[in-house]
């Protein structure tokens, strides 16, 4: 209790400070536009308020003696609702569905569906007061494949923090071809090798009892309410929310293992007769949680159900797909006689080294007792088979006769749970202590010199005691959970130690230990990510009556060798690299596409050109090829180049292009059409015009990816300093030395090109002949920018993703999506307190902010030869396709299963981009980011810009040298470079006067 | 090339045969030639395999790259003769390039022979050892030649970040106050790369050091030390050299031939291309003009001048060798 104390003194010391900061804004602000304080200030308070949450733990021991209501249901009819807004800012437009009732959904009448932005709020009186459960009842609305998330506030506020994103899975089924006994079966080629059905979101209504999304807690959430009027409102975060009734009741016990068994044993059930087996195949599942959880194949096993050394089959379903809490997988299977059974799976747990795994079970969408929310899965490096268990107890189940069950596994996080949600509260304290000694040492502390931390931070030092203390206990505890010292208690331990030392010696060991704290707390970070991983794989069920004896779970030593030496054999006759599904036969086109990305990449392209390509083009066979980055140039000399590039870069296209061995797309079919589908930025540095600035237009490549930066920051940490978001240059240098001051720093971009253009200047001059770095503009935003790294010291190298954990970076400048999926999923812990925004701009006489940004691209181009071998069309029209909205969309998510959950794909397709499961409020910052691109063109000899940029600048880094003197010595060879490019080359590239697609 | 040679030796090795004997002067050298081949044919036929390969992969390309170095040849497009063109323009218009050569020769003058030597002493050592200790010290010194990219440890060590090992160290002590961006500023790239050049040096030639120093016959230094060998050093020079000399040669050209091609470590360490290009040598030239700018005649060019440094060094070198312990 003492340390809620200290938290509401923290909490008012901060809100003080934020005051103090929006004042200061407020002055500052009259140079920017009013409005922009406004909303950085929301900001604030969001943040500021999901700082200062309870945990469900500090909420319910505050409650723990309270009166549990026992009366009857209250049943709140979704369309009863007193009120919904959309946030500030936003409006019908920006949702993907309205807000609306439904009349008739699935069965039930008169629904309310929600949009995916936006808050309901509902007004219901309570009978007394006392701990009340909520139960929802929702139907997931078809929409992006990400799941629904939504914060629940009652009365207005957020009660602890695990409600601030409650999680409702959507339902996807597989397409499973039948054969005419109704078994399951899947489609195969001519090879034998098998490939999995494709998967549809398939909305139904489900009950939703509101608990841990995060998994650190069993059972369902209960909240304390005062008799009277209370409103219960939904604020949107993710996709869209159809609900018919919110039910608030009764907390209900849930009965332990022993009392289901007294139960069953009361009622007379007894065991099975021996002998009946109910096996299935777990690629089989009936409906699945997320897309990213199909049957696949797997061979690490020789005795995988089914197996073949030879071809590719489908045997199991799960691995390191089904491991974010919450995913599940159902299926369906027909019990013939009554009695009670066990279940035994034959699963593969070899990731979680000296610890299980968990999963809660739900037979027909009943957790039948309080052990089945805690089943654990063992680690070991082979296969292995067992009934279900928590450790203590073998379960059996009691099965009805004559009916179909449903049997359902979700990840959690069982027995580990309370451990992790010990050890995670531990880390954001240790983490905001940190950040505490950062602020008064900077980061590189020095060891001799006096800091004076016992007055200047006496209770984090007494804190760090404390932390030291609770980690040893949480280390022996998870010794005894886990049976085993392992590596994962030692992670703990050394961060204890350090704390430990660090609180008996303050002025001592702080400095000294200082880096290894940082370095321990990111280990600790990617410990707690990597044990929340609960990555399991199924081969088959098995339910038979208890005590008989189960199959072997892995091969003897002959099958083995037998399966490998098949398989040897097998690598001389099957072209594992190859991804081609060869037609022959007339009139058959053979295209050859070559990419340079993974194989996985390669292989979710191979599945969609089969599934989609060939039936849209009967006509065309395409080969698809993955290849090292290099092979294109030795390949087109020597005249076996492929017809389509995939992912060329911006300057490869023009050199290629000048050089005569890329076709100029824009005389096909439907090129004006495909163009349509880009930001026309995008096409800026693949399009010029040959001969004469006026001269007729050429488009050699079609976008593929775009990449841009933005600005990323740390909420909190801008809360706690009450800063407001820059929004231009100027803004950005005026909290620098507040940053300074408190020792944290700017992971700043170099981009040349982006200061110039906001300045108003251009790149190039005389239609692109000549570079335009000489200009008066060009020369003034290189000094701006110099000036960022020498007057300012920011620094020039640093390893972003770390400073931006510890929040010694507050800010950093990086590539929207591969940022993003980095952080999102090395970082966990830090979600919802840190953002993006556009990259601040440049002031203008009128007053008006220009915060142009730079795009590049990767693109598709199609080689000269394929106009020779008459291939030319057929590959325009594969790229018409591999451009489309729905195709690129559905590469995007199928990436997700390999890449992981929060994954985004950079495409260059706008609709695609867009349709990525963003939140509603990310989405409006990205349509922001990408209606201020701008693309820079390409001219031959283009590439030489960049290393005498990177040249000046080190020179007025390093040796203090004047940025624009620099510079403009360096212009003379650019512009020499280009004089010898269009000397040697016949064809005459110049910048367009005027675009057009 | 390697046709003259065999037939040379095949000459030199001439053996009494019971036929009628022939004198070289009755005939043309083609002709003698020519019935020396068919006499010997076996072991052309024996050497055939090899030949081929190396023809194909090494004579063709030096003998290709020699003429393309006359033309302007982009890769894509048809080429153009342009006769000394490229030549001219090396040496008169380009300026990176006489970097380059200056570069290239500080390394290869500091890189080679140090590299060398250090081999030589180090093997030398090291021999004297007992073979157990010997093998594992062996090691030591050899691993960072072989574990390709090791060179890239330093840039942790020199990172330009403030956490780098060097720049921390250098900010705890109060010497510098921001990090030094060790490989991107002038001052500090040379010294560095060649530090670092050095010690992952010791590579396939300390190896046939040590394997020549272990062929020598111990009688011959026991008779060196009857005939009044005064000290080690004499003993090195007069009897342990001399009885090395293959392993010196081969060393020797790897030795030159590492230190003109030096670049990968330079390109791992600082990136391509390093600041002002100064750490730029031929190689980096070289793949610059074949590699990004598509210039395939003008990188001939380059290459020529490079081989022809390298075989004007080997010969030198040859020479130097032959006086060895005389």
């Amino acid at each position: 209790m003492k340390f809620l104390k200290l938290k509401k003194v923290l909490a008012g010391t901060l809100a003080f400070a934020m005051f103090a900061g929006c004042t200061f804004c407020a002055s500052a602000a009259t140079v920017s536009s009013s409005g922009s304080s406004s909303s950085s200030t929301s900001i604030t308070d969001e943040t500021l308020e999901q700082l200062n949450d309870l945990s469900w733990k500090d909420y319910y021991g505050q409650y723990a003696d309270a009166e549990r209501y026992d009366g009857a249901d209250i049943v709140i009819n979704a369309t009863d609702y007193s009120e919904f807004k959309y946030p500030e800012g936003y409006g019908e437009s920006d949702a993907a569905v309205p807000f609306e009732i439904i009349n008739n959904l699935d069965g039930k009448t008169s629904v309310l569906q929600t949009p995916d932005i936006g808050t309901t709020t509902w007004t219901v009186e309570v009978p007394e007061s006392g701990l009340y459960a909520i139960d929802i009842s929702y139907y997931p609305t078809e929409a992006k494949s990400a799941n629904i998330e939504r914060t629940l506030r009652i009365n207005g506020a957020v009660l602890f923090s695990e409600v601030r994103s409650l999680l409702f899975t959507k339902v996807w089924r597989d397409n499973y071809l039948k054969d005419d006994e109704g078994n399951i079966i899947f489609e195969e080629d001519d090879a034998g090798n098998q490939s999995r059905p494709s998967k549809n979101q398939a909305p139904e209504w489900r009950e939703y009892t509101v608990s841990d999304p995060t998994g650190y807690y069993n059972g369902e959430f209960v909240f304390y309410l005062e008799k009277g009027t209370n409103t219960i409102s939904l604020e949107a975060q993710k996709e869209p929310l159809t609900i018919s009734t919110i039910t608030l009741r009764a907390p209900e016990d849930t009965i332990t293992y022993e009392e289901y068994l007294k139960m069953h044993e009361d009622l007379g059930h007894t065991a099975a007769p021996a002998g009946t087996k109910i096996y299935f195949e777990a690629e089989t599942a009936s409906a699945t949680s997320d897309n990213t959880l199909y049957p696949a194949n797997n061979k690490t096993s020789s005795i995988n159900s089914p197996t073949s050394a030879k071809s590719t089959l489908i045997n199991t379903i799960g691995g390191s797909n089904w491991a974010t809490i919450g995913q599940w997988i159902e299926w369906e299977f027909y019990v013939k006689t009554s009695g009670m059974y066990t279940i035994n799976i034959r699963f593969s747990q070899n990731t979680n080294k000296g610890i299980f795994v968990s999963r809660r079970l739900r037979l027909d969408d009943e957790i039948p007792f309080e052990e089945a929310n805690n089943l654990e899965f063992m680690y070991n490096s082979d296969w292995q088979i067992a009934p279900l268990t928590d450790g203590n107890y073998e379960f059996q189940f009691y099965l009805e006769g004559g009916k179909t069950h449903k049997l359902s596994l979700e990840v959690n996080l069982g027995h580990l749970g309370d451990i992790l949600s010990r050890v995670k509260t531990a880390l954001s304290e240790i983490n905001s202590i940190y950040l505490k000694i950062l602020q008064i040492t900077g980061s590189n502390p020095d060891s001799y010199t006096n800091y004076k931390f016992y007055s200047r931070i006496p209770k984090e030092i007494e804190r760090m005691g404390e932390l030291a203390n609770e980690l040893f206990a949480i280390s022996e505890e998870f010794q005894e959970i886990s049976g085993v010292t392992s590596s994962n208690t030692a992670t703990l331990e050394n961060v204890a130690r350090i704390l430990e030392n660090m609180a008996r010696d303050s002025e001592g060991q702080i400095a000294k230990n200082f880096e290894s704290l940082k370095s321990n707390i990111g280990t600790l970070g990617t410990w707690i990510n990597n044990m929340q991983k609960q990555s399991l794989a199924f081969d088959y069920i098995l339910i038979q009556p208890a005590g008989e004896e189960l199959p072997k779970a892995e091969a003897n030593f002959l099958q083995d060798a037998w399966y490998e030496i098949q398989s040897f054999f097998y690598s001389f006759f099957i072209d594992y690299n190859s991804f081609s599904s060869e037609v022959d036969g007339e009139d058959i086109i053979q295209i050859e596409v070559w990419t340079v990305v993974s194989r996985e990449y390669t292989q979710i392209m191979r599945n969609l050109i089969d599934d989609d390509f060939t039936k849209s083009y009967p006509n065309i066979s395409v080969n698809l090829k993955l290849v090292a980055s290099g092979a294109l140039l030795p390949a087109s000399l020597a005249g076996v180049g492929p017809d389509v590039m995939i992912g060329t870069g911006e300057n490869t296209v023009i050199n290629y292009a000048v050089r005569g061995a890329l076709l100029d797309l824009s005389g096909y079919e439907e090129f004006s059409e495909v163009c349509s589908r880009f930001l026309e930025e995008t096409l800026v540095p693949l399009t010029v015009a040959v001969g004469s600035p006026d001269g007729e237009l050429a488009t050699y490549a079609i976008p593929n990816t775009m990449s841009f930066s933005v600005m990323f920051y740390r909420t909190d940490i801008f809360a706690e300093l009450g800063i407001s978001v820059p929004k231009t240059w100027d803004e950005l240098k005026e909290i620098i030395p507040r940053l300074q001051s408190k020792n944290y720093t700017i992971g700043m971009t170099k981009t040349l090109d982006m200061f110039i253009m906001q300045n108003g200047g251009s790149i190039y001059k005389e239609d692109g002949a000549k570079i335009n770095y000489d200009s008066d503009v060009a020369l003034d935003s290189f000094t701006t920018m110099c000036e960022f790294f020498t007057l300012y010291r920011l620094p020039i190298s640093y390893e972003a993703a770390n400073r931006f954990r510890t929040g010694e970076m507050p800010i950093i400048f990086s590539d929207l999506t591969s940022f993003y999926n980095q952080f999102s999923a090395f970082a966990t812990e830090l979600k919802g307190l840190w953002s993006f925004t556009t990259v601040p701009g440049t002031v203008q006489e009128d007053g008006s902010i220009n915060s142009t940004n730079i795009v590049t691209v990767a693109s598709t181009v199609i080689m000269k030869d394929a106009a020779e071998r008459g291939t030319d069309a057929a590959s325009f029209k594969f790229i018409e396709w591999w451009t489309r909205s729905n195709i690129q969309s559905q590469y995007a998510r199928e990436l997700i299963a390999y890449v992981g959950p929060n994954t985004k794909y950079n495409t260059a397709n706008i609709e695609a981009f867009d349709e990525m499961d963003w939140s509603a409020s990310e989405i409006k910052i990205i349509n922001e980011c990408i209606d201020k691109l701008a693309g820079v063109p390409d001219m031959p000899g283009a590439y030489i810009i960049s290393r005498y940029v990177n040249f000046a600048f080190l020179a007025a880094y390093n040796d203090n040298a004047s940025p624009s003197d620099e510079l403009l010595s360096y212009c003379d060879l650019i512009n020499k470079e280009f004089e010898r490019k269009r000397e040697e080359l016949n064809r005459e590239f110049f910048m367009p006067t005027t675009y057009s697609w | 090339m390697s046709e003259q040679t065999t037939s040379a030796t095949t000459t030199k090795d001439k053996k009494p045969l019971g036929r009628k004997p022939v004198a070289r002067k009755d005939m043309s050298k083609v002709q003698w030639t020519l019935k020396e081949m068919k006499r010997n044919y076996i072991a052309y036929v024996m050497c055939a395999p090899y030949f081929l390969i190396f023809f194909l992969f090494t004579v063709l390309p030096v003998i290709l790259s020699i003429f393309y170095s006359f033309t302007i040849f982009n890769l894509i497009e048809p080429m153009k003769w342009c006769g000394f063109d490229n030549y001219i323009r090396l040496f008169l218009d380009d300026d990176i390039f006489l970097i380059a050569v200056q570069n290239t020769l500080i390394f290869a003058v500091i890189i080679g022979p140090v590299s060398y030597f250090l081999s030589l002493f180090v093997a030398w050592f090291i021999n004297e050892l007992s073979p157990k200790i010997r093998s594992v010290v062996t090691l030591i010194f050899y691993a960072p030649s072989i574990s390709g990219g090791a060179t890239t440890i330093w840039t942790v060590f020199f990172s330009g970040d403030s956490y780098g090992y060097a720049n921390s160290l250098l900010m705890r002590l109060g010497i510098i106050q921001s990090p030094i961006q060790f490989f991107q500023n002038e001052d500090y790239v040379m010294p560095l790369c060649i530090v670092i050049a050095l010690w992952s040096s010791l590579g396939t030639s300390f190896l046939s050091f040590i394997g020549g120093l272990q062929t020598i016959d111990k009688a011959q230094m026991e008779a060196a030390a009857v005939d009044g060998i005064k000290n080690r050093w004499q003993e090195l020079y007069y009897v342990t050299l001399p009885n090395m000399k293959p392993q010196l040669m081969f060393g020797a050209i790897l030795a030159i031939t590492s230190a003109f091609g030096f670049g990968s470590i330079v390109d791992s360490l600082c990136g391509n291309p390093s600041v002002n290009y100064c750490a730029w040598t031929i190689v980096h030239h070289l793949n610059d003009y074949g590699g990004s700018r598509y210039e395939i005649g003008y990188a001939s060019a380059i290459a020529t001048i490079l081989f022809a440094m390298m075989v004007g060094c080997n010969m030198l070198v040859k020479k130097l060798l032959a006086k060895v312990g005389q």
